[in-house]
């Protein structure tokens, strides 16, 4: 009995059932959907929250939302690309509810920086080399923190997840060219604090 | 394309502007996710989509936007001869990716880690299982939420209303009742003061001021007086 309630196949039966037809969509193989995006989700949001609890319990809202809605996913856009825009509305979703919580304390689950530089890929590098590493990632991090919502999001869709411009703009709802100028800004912000500390550590 | 003079420069050199360094570094941006899944992934989605058979740049070319590709291109062309005239247009674009890719590699492993590590992490089966429950469990009945809406409206209208009317039936009802709350108490304020005066007048007179009430006997009292210290009454002529 609960096989049959939890079989999706039996979910599409009902909907015959009730003269609904039902539509064939990727996600009826929704484990393999959820093998394969799952870690991308996640990073995003992790990188997005530095909250890894929270970004679970988001990277799990987003399949739910996905599962639910997915007689809308007409196939215009990659599944990627699809559940990138259901994980980024539940991100502004989180952020708009939670803004003004100011006495809210840190999460015992935050990310640590530290934590993250110990994940550089350094194959036969000097501890030096390490060091200068670790400080120019812990500038970016902090750098990336630094940035309104908006120009966050757009940095990471680029250059964590590898979106092509125009996917940004499909899951921002945003045109490409405010996306470039995002991208610009969050650069310009980037490489001004990078020149810094390259200035610094020649002198 | 226009180069742009560095003002940092001392020799006044012409260098690549901020855009024209964001539009290289974007398009050297690896497209690939770290996980080996594209972003443009559709190994899932439905077979019926067609896959584009032409680079990112040439996916909607039309005859007539051929000399724009052209001049971007051009434009690609010159960035990238810059870039090997000009070391420190290079170094700052090497520097910058690199720092870019060793941001993106350690967030990528890091989340890799943590997914793996996280104790309440279910597996993709559990999480699927999960998911058909919830999904398969309505939160709320569907006959109830229109009701509730309902009743919800039906209240805010009835306070609406509510809060309204005892305002206007006042606002109506003020000017007959002030004009009576002031046309009262000024009639008897008048019986009240004439009382009053009455009370006053017919009030009797303290002896000590007697002689004022009738200045006819006190002609006669000031024409005889008595001398308290023999008790004889002096009278004057």
């Amino acid at each position: 009995m609960l096989e049959q309630t939890l079989n999706p196949a039996s979910l599409n039966r009902s909907a015959a059932l009730e003269g609904v037809a039902p539509i064939a969509t990727p996600f009826d193989d929704l484990e393999s959907v959820v093998v394969l995006y799952e870690p991308r989700i996640f990073r995003f949001l992790l990188s997005n929250l530095r909250d890894r609890d929270l970004a679970l319990s988001l990277t799990q809202d987003t399949f739910l939302r996905a599962w639910t809605a997915r007689a809308s996913f007409r196939g215009d856009s990659s599944i990627s690309t699809w559940l990138m825009r259901i994980a980024l509305n539940l991100l502004r979703d989180h952020t708009r509810t939670n803004r003004f919580r100011f006495w809210k304390q840190a999460a015992a689950t935050a990310v640590d920086v530290s934590d993250v530089a110990t994940h550089l890929p350094q194959p036969g590098s000097s501890v030096e080399a390490r060091l200068i590493a670790s400080e120019q990632l812990a500038l970016i991090w902090d750098t990336v923190a630094a940035l309104s919502s908006r120009q966050r999001e757009i940095f990471l869709l680029r250059f964590v997840e590898g979106l092509e411009i125009p996917d940004i703009a499909t899951v921002t709802t945003l045109p490409v060219s405010t996306v470039k100028s995002h991208l610009y800004r969050a650069l310009g912000t980037i490489r001004t604090r990078h020149s810094g500390l390259a200035t610094r550590e020649k002198e | 394309m226009s180069l742009k003079p560095n003002p940092n420069d001392r020799l006044n050199t012409l260098h690549l502007s901020h855009e024209q360094l964001c539009d290289h570094l974007l398009s050297l941006a690896p497209v690939a996710a770290p996980d080996g899944t594209s972003a443009s992934d559709t190994s899932v989605a439905a077979s019926n989509q067609p896959v584009p058979q032409t680079g990112p740049y040439l996916v909607s070319a039309e005859p007539n936007e051929t000399p724009a590709l052209l001049a971007g291109l051009d434009a690609e062309t010159a960035v990238e001869d810059h870039l090997r005239a000009c070391p420190l247009c290079a170094s700052e674009l090497n520097s910058l990716q690199a720092v870019l890719f060793d941001f993106r590699a350690a967030a990528t492993n890091y989340a890799a880690a943590e997914l793996r590590g996280l104790a309440s992490h279910p597996s993709p089966s559990q999480t699927t299982q999960r998911i058909f429950l919830l999904a398969a469990k309505p939160d709320k009945p569907a006959a109830i939420r229109p009701l509730t809406w309902a009743i919800a409206a039906m209240l805010l209208v009835g306070a609406t209303i509510g809060s309204m009317v005892p305002l206007r039936l006042h606002h109506l009802a003020q000017p007959p009742a002030a004009a009576g709350a002031q046309a009262a108490p000024t009639g008897e304020s008048d019986e009240a003061l004439l009382e009053e005066v009455d009370q006053t007048l017919s009030t009797e007179v303290p002896s000590a001021m007697k002689p004022l009430s009738d200045p006819l006997s006190n002609q006669q009292s000031l024409a005889s007086t008595t001398d308290q210290t023999t008790g004889k009454t002096i009278t004057h002529e």
